[in-house]
């Protein structure tokens, strides 16, 4: 027992506090009722974990590649806003920061609900799309922008910046459990 | 009226999920009763360990296919770390769903003899 809840470990530890007790208990049965001895029963169970705990390992560390995402688009906003000039520098980040949350939402790499997963993409979709009509003004209008430019832009920019954090946002609340457990 | 999610984006379901669907059909039940159901109704052929029961079971809870029984059918003779769960509405609706589709599929693979020329059972 002692050494199953070893093996345990290597699952994340948001999982191992959901679920840990409960697949002890399964394995207590294993044992038990499968009249099987007690290190072949360990053996499955780390042949299994060994399959299993990687992927969800990974998807953990997905979930840390959206934050680092969300991080780069505050910095990129926050540089954008503080330094003016910063736009050149936003470009890039947003579009990196972008095409993140589009992949890891459209292939529901992370476990993101099957319906939510499609509200993500099209969000990030959305917020793409006026993020690049925002950074492609200045160009169209030759650099020069007055009043009326300079607001449409920036109303594009900020409305494309709010409507990348809305899919974040769906990622985010993917975590949040339906059920909460007894 | 409430937002019903769309049966049709869940399919194909993955093997493991529609084996606990299945398992889960005929009523509520914990963990190792899942995983011997599976087995049973697999011949043995599909045999679940404790990691890829469990993390079906989460990505399962997660989309409302199944839930946890608050109830536990004799908590004097249970231990308390064995959870049950059941399906959802949901949950039988896109198990229903995935069996039509399945039959479909196995229909066209009758229709079409296949495996027949090489001795397959169809």
């Amino acid at each position: 027992m002692r050494l199953y809840r070893v093996v345990l470990r290597v699952y994340p530890r948001e999982f191992r506090d959901a679920y840990g007790d409960a697949m002890v208990q399964t394995f207590v049965d294993r044992h038990r009722y499968e009249h099987a001895s007690v290190w072949l029963t360990l053996g499955r169970e780390i042949f299994d974990a060994a399959t299993v705990a990687p992927t969800m390992r990974w998807e953990q560390s997905m979930n840390r590649v959206v934050g680092v995402a969300a991080g780069v688009l505050a910095v990129a906003v926050i540089a954008a806003v503080i330094g003016g000039g910063g736009l050149m520098l936003l470009a890039p980040l947003v579009a990196v920061a972008a095409v993140g949350v589009i992949v890891a939402g459209s292939r529901n790499r992370l476990h993101v609900p099957i319906d939510q997963a499609r509200r993500v993409g099209t969000w990030a979709a959305a917020g793409v799309l006026a993020i690049v009509i925002g950074v492609a003004i200045p160009a169209i209008d030759g650099g020069e922008l007055n009043a009326f430019w300079w607001t449409v832009m920036a109303a594009c920019l900020l409305s494309g910046i709010g409507l990348l954090l809305m899919g974040l946002l769906l990622v985010v609340a993917r975590d949040t459990p339906r059920h909460e457990p007894a | 009226m409430a937002d019903r999610p769309d049966v049709d984006s869940f399919l194909p379901l993955p093997a493991s999920v529609m084996h606990i669907v299945v398992a889960l059909a005929e009523g509520e039940k914990h963990g190792y009763a899942i995983m011997r159901d599976v087995a049973d109704l697999s011949d043995g052929t599909v045999r679940m360990g404790s990691g890829t029961l469990y993390g079906s079971i989460k990505r399962m809870l997660d989309q409302g296919l199944i839930e946890e029984a608050e109830e536990r059918p004799d908590p004097a003779l249970d231990d308390q770390r064995r959870k049950y769960y059941r399906l959802t509405e949901l949950g039988h609706r896109v198990g229903a769903a995935e069996h039509a589709r399945l039959t479909a599929l196995v229909g066209a693979a009758r229709l079409r003899r296949l495996g027949a020329n090489f001795g397959g059972a169809l």
